[in-house]
C-alpha cells in the first residue's frame, strides 16, 4: 500500500489513529474521526419516553430521526455542565447516533506508541477503548458501541 | 467478435423469470379445476418457452436443462398426448419450485442444486427423453409431404414488441421446402407510412411433413396477429380452418408487480414530472415574492402558497398511488399454499378469494403476507375439522377457506374466515390456566377468552403438525399487524368458524393523526384510533385502590390511563383543561388523559429504526412543522403497557376484565 492510497472507512494510518476530541467536563474525550458524520451546534431534542436517563431524546438531522445520548450523564460526569453543548453525529455499524458533549476540541493524529489500553479496572460496560497521550493532555478513547448500548 | 456484457440483461432475465414461475403456478394450480382447458396449456408452455430461450441465452444451463424437460411435458400435454391429471399437475408444481429456487440462486450466484432427478421424472412423463419426443413425430411426418398456405399478417406493433416476423419465415423454412410471397397491399403511401409499425404480410407455401400444430407454434409468440390462416393447399386438403388470431388465445398475461422493482404505467411519471413542474414554479413564485418583497406582494405570496399547497397534496397523492399494488399478488400465493395445506393435512379444502384487486401500499403487502399466511394456515390446521368430523357435524366434507379484501374509508379489510369448528372457548382458558396466563378463578367475557390466544406462546394444537410447532403463534401475528398500525379482531360461533378480520391503513408513508400536548411536548396519535375527546373536569374520575382509576362514559367503564406516565414525562401541573381522548386500539377502549388537544393533520411517519431500538408504546416519529421531532404513540402498546400489571393480577385471581391497571413507567 502507497502512502497516496486513499483511507477507506474504517481505516486508520498505518500505526497511528486519527481522533476527534471532545471535553466532557474537565476530561478530553476521542473517538475514531471516520466514525464522526459532523458536528452540530444548537439543535431542537424532543426528549423520548421510557428510555436510559442518559438518552437525552431524539432529533431531526435532515428528516432522519437520530437519537440523542449525554454523554455527560452517561459517563456519569458531575463537574462544570456546559452552557452550549455540541452534538457529535456519529455512525456506528448501521446506526447513527448523537452525542451531546460540551465542547469540541481537536482533531488529533495519534502515533501508535501513544496509545495504551485502559487500566486494568474492568466494568460490565467498559466505554473506555484506551488510553492516549498527546503532549500534556490524556485523552480517553472512546467505544462507540459500548457507549450508545 | 466482440463479446457482449451480459451482465445488464440478468436482472431483466431474474424478473420476467420470477413473473413467468408465477404464471406457471398460478396456471398449473388453475389446471387443477381445468385439466383440459388449451388456454391453459399454451400459457403453461409459453412461460416455460420463455424461461428456457433467455435462460439458453444467458447460459444459465440448470434453468434451461429443467425448463426445457417441462417445455416437454407441456408440449405433450397442449398435443393431448399426456392428460394434466392431479399426479402431473404436481410434478409440475414440484418442478416449478426446483425453477423458482434455481432462479433464485442463480440470481444469488449460487450453486443450483441438481435438477437431474426432477428432468428424469419429466422426461418419463413426456415420452422418454426429448429426442424420443421429436422421433415420434416424424414417424407421422413420414406419411406424405402436404403442401400448406399459409397467410401471415402480423400486429403492426409487432417491431415494438421485440419480435421480428423474419424469424417465423426462417423458422417455416426449416421445416421444409417454402415459397413466399409479401403482401404489401395494405403498405400505405410513403408520408402516412409509420417507419416503426409493420404493415407487410406474407403468403406463404411450406411443403412439409410438419403437423399443423408445429406450423401453428411457429407463430406461437405472434398471437395478436391481425390475421394467421393456415391450410392445406394441396388436393387433398381437409378444409381450410382458421385461427382468427388473438380470438382463441388468452389475453396478455396480466403483470403483476413484486420483488424489488415496481413497474408503474409511463403515464403516471409522466403526470408526476407534470406535477414536479408545477411545484418548481410555484416554488420560484415564492421566492421571488420575497426577495424583494413589499406589502403589496402579499396577495401574490398568499396565491402562491395556496398553489405550492394544492400541488403538493397532488403530489402526494399521486406519489402514493404509485405505490399502490392489488392485494391479488399475495392472494395468489395462498391458492398454492391450501393445495399444499390440504394434501399434507389430509383435509379437502376449497378456497375462496374475493377483492384481489383491492390495492394497498407495496410495502405493507409485502410485510403483511407473512401474518397472512400464518393465519391461513391456522384455519387449515386448526380451524378446519377432519372430514369425518365436519360429516358428523352435518357439514360438507370439504372446508372451506375464505380470503376476502376490500377497502373501507382510508382502510383495507383482509378477512380470513373458515367454516371450521370455530374456537374452543373452554379448551383455551384451560391452556390459558395451564400456561399462568390467567387464574383458574377468573371470569372471563368470550371476547376476551378470544384474545387470548393472541398471547405469547398460546397454542391449543394438541398435536405437533409440521404446521404447527414452528415456534410462532398467533402473538407473532397480532404483532406484526399492530406494527403495520393494523389491527386483528376475531369473531367465531362454535360449530360455525372462525373469522379473523386485519384492518390496516392504506400506507405506511403518511398517518391521518390527533397531535396532542403531553407536559411540554408534543405527541401524536393516529386519528383512526381515535373516538372521542371529554373533558375531565367535567367527569368525575374513581379511583379503584391498586388498580388505577376508571371513568364513565356515556354508561360505560374506561380505565383512565395517564399518558404522563406512561410516558415518564412530568404532567402539567398547571393544566387548568385537562382532557380524555377515548381510544380504540384493538378490541380495547381505554381513556387517555392529555394536557391539551392541538389538532388534527396528517403526518409522515419516519421510523425510528435502525437509529434507535425497539420502544414499547412509540409506532415511530414525525417531524412537526417547526423542524422538531415528535412521535407516535402506538396507542396498543400503551394499553399494553398499562395492563401488564394486569395480567399478573389476573394470574393471582382478583380481576375485573376491563378495568386496567396504570403501568409504573
Amino acid at each position: 500500500m502507497t502512502a497516496a492510497t486513499p483511507l477507506t472507512p474504517g481505516q486508520q494510518p498505518a500505526g497511528g489513529r486519527q481522533v476527534l476530541s471532545f471535553l466532557v467536563g474537565e476530561q478530553e474525550f476521542a473517538v475514531d474521526i471516520l466514525k464522526v458524520q459532523e458536528i452540530r451546534g444548537k439543535s431542537s431534542i424532543t426528549g423520548m419516553p421510557r428510555t436510559a436517563a442518559w438518552v437525552r431524546g431524539a432529533m431531526n438531522l435532515r428528516g432522519n430521526i437520530v437519537p440523542v445520548i449525554d454523554v455527560r450523564a452517561r459517563l456519569g460526569v458531575t463537574d462544570g455542565a456546559a452552557t452550549r453543548p455540541v452534538i457529535v453525529v456519529v455512525s456506528v455499524g448501521p446506526r447513527l447516533v448523537g452525542l451531546q458533549v460540551d465542547a469540541v476540541c481537536d482533531v488529533i493524529e495519534l502515533p501508535a506508541e501513544a496509545i495504551e489500553p485502559p487500566p486494568e479496572i474492568k466494568r460490565d460496560d467498559d466505554v473506555i477503548e484506551a488510553l492516549a497521550r498527546h503532549g500534556e493532555r490524556l485523552l480517553v478513547l472512546v467505544n462507540l458501541e459500548e457507549l450508545i448500548g | 467478435m466482440a463479446s457482449i456484457d451480459f451482465g445488464q440483461f440478468h436482472q431483466t432475465f431474474f424478473d420476467e423469470a420470477a413473473e413467468h414461475v408465477r404464471t406457471l403456478e398460478a396456471k398449473l394450480l388453475e389446471l387443477e379445476t381445468n385439466p383440459d382447458d388449451p388456454e391453459l396449456h399454451n400459457a403453461l408452455f409459453r412461460a416455460a418457452h420463455s424461461i428456457k430461450g433467455a435462460s439458453a441465452i444467458l447460459g444459465f444451463e440448470v434453468i434451461t436443462r429443467l425448463t426445457h424437460a417441462m417445455e416437454n411435458v407441456l408440449e405433450a400435454v397442449r398435443g393431448g398426448q399426456v392428460r394434466a391429471d392431479g399426479a402431473l399437475g404436481s410434478l409440475l408444481l414440484e418442478a416449478t419450485d426446483l425453477l423458482s429456487g434455481c432462479v433464485e440462486l442463480t440470481r444469488t450466484q449460487s450453486a443450483c442444486p441438481d435438477v437431474a432427478p426432477m428432468v428424469a421424472k419429466l422426461e418419463r412423463v413426456s415420452g422418454g427423453a426429448p429426442t424420443q419426443a421429436s422421433a415420434a413425430a416424424p414417424a407421422a411426418k413420414s406419411a406424405v409431404p402436404a403442401r400448406w398456405e399459409i397467410v401471415f399478417r402480423p400486429s403492426p406493433r409487432v417491431f415494438a414488441n421485440g419480435l421480428d416476423p423474419a424469424f417465423a419465415l426462417q423458422d417455416l423454412a426449416a421445416l421444409g421446402r417454402v415459397e413466399v410471397e409479401a403482401l404489401l397491399d395494405q403498405v400505405p403511401a410513403l408520408p402516412e407510412l409509420d417507419p416503426e409499425s409493420c404493415f407487410v404480410g406474407w403468403r406463404v407455401f411450406v411443403e412439409t411433413a410438419a403437423s399443423k400444430k408445429e406450423l401453428e407454434d411457429v407463430f406461437l409468440f405472434m398471437d395478436d396477429a391481425r390475421e394467421l390462416r393456415i391450410s392445406r393447399a394441396d388436393a387433398s386438403a381437409p378444409p381450410p380452418t382458421a385461427v382468427a388470431a388473438g380470438e382463441a388465445k388468452a389475453p396478455a398475461l396480466r403483470k403483476q408487480a413484486d420483488g424489488a422493482t415496481l413497474r408503474v404505467a409511463t403515464e403516471k411519471v409522466d403526470a408526476l414530472i407534470n406535477l414536479v413542474g408545477e411545484l418548481v414554479i410555484s416554488q420560484a413564485m415564492i421566492s421571488r415574492s420575497l426577495s424583494h418583497y413589499t406589502p403589496a406582494e402579499l396577495p401574490r405570496l398568499r396565491e402562491a402558497a395556496e398553489q405550492l399547497e394544492r400541488h403538493t397534496r397532488d403530489l402526494q397523492e399521486r406519489v402514493m398511488n404509485i405505490r399502490m399494488v392489488p392485494i391479488g399478488t399475495i392472494f395468489n400465493r395462498f391458492r398454492r399454499l391450501v393445495r399444499d395445506l390440504s394434501e399434507s393435512l389430509g383435509k379437502t379444502i376449497e378456497l375462496d378469494v374475493s377483492g384481489e384487486e383491492t390495492e394497498l401500499d407495496k410495502s405493507m403487502v409485502e410485510l403483511i403476507a407473512d401474518p397472512l399466511m400464518h393465519l391461513v394456515r391456522n384455519a387449515a390446521d386448526h380451524g378446519l375439522e377432519a372430514a369425518d368430523a365436519r360429516e358428523r357435524a352435518g357439514k360438507p366434507r370439504a372446508g372451506r377457506i375464505s380470503l376476502g379484501a376490500r377497502h373501507q374509508g382510508g382502510n383495507v379489510i383482509i378477512e380470513i374466515s373458515d367454516d371450521g369448528a370455530g374456537l374452543d372457548e373452554a379448551r383455551i382458558l384451560a391452556r390459558a390456566v395451564e400456561r399462568g396466563l390467567v387464574s383458574p378463578e377468573a371470569k372471563l367475557l368470550p371476547e376476551e377468552i378470544h384474545e387470548l390466544i393472541f398471547a405469547p406462546g398460546f397454542s391449543t394444537a394438541t398435536q405437533v403438525t409440521d404446521l404447527s410447532g414452528r415456534g410462532v403463534g398467533m402473538d407473532v401475528v397480532k404483532r406484526a399487524v399492530s406494527a403495520l398500525n393494523g389491527d386483528v379482531s376475531i369473531s367465531t360461533t362454535r360449530g360455525r368458524g372462525t373469522r379473523f378480520r386485519l384492518t390496516l391503513p392504506l400506507t405506511l408513508a403518511i398517518l391521518d393523526g390527533m397531535a396532542l400536548r403531553v407536559g411540554e411536548a408534543t405527541w401524536v396519535i393516529p386519528l383512526s384510533q381515535v373516538i372521542e375527546t371529554i373533558p375531565l373536569k367535567k367527569t368525575p374520575v374513581t379511583k379503584l385502590p391498586g388498580r388505577g382509576e376508571v371513568i364513565q362514559v356515556r354508561g360505560n367503564t374506561l380505565a383512565l390511563l395517564r399518558a404522563a406516565e406512561l410516558l415518564g414525562v412530568p404532567p402539567d401541573p398547571d393544566n387548568k383543561r385537562p382532557l380524555a381522548v377515548v381510544c380504540e386500539a384493538g378490541e380495547t377502549r381505554f381513556a387517555l388523559a392529555v394536557d391539551e388537544l392541538l389538532g388534527k393533520s396528517q403526518f409522515v411517519i419516519k421510523s425510528l429504526e435502525p437509529n434507535f431500538k425497539k420502544l414499547d408504546g412509540l409506532l415511530g416519529a414525525t417531524i412537526l412543522g417547526d423542524g422538531a421531532v415528535s412521535f407516535i404513540l402506538d396507542l396498543m402498546g400503551l394499553a399494553r403497557l398499562g395492563r401488564l400489571t394486569e395480567l399478573e393480577d389476573r394470574a393471582t385471581g382478583a380481576v375485573t376484565p376491563t378495568v386496567f391497571k396504570e403501568a409504573h413507567a
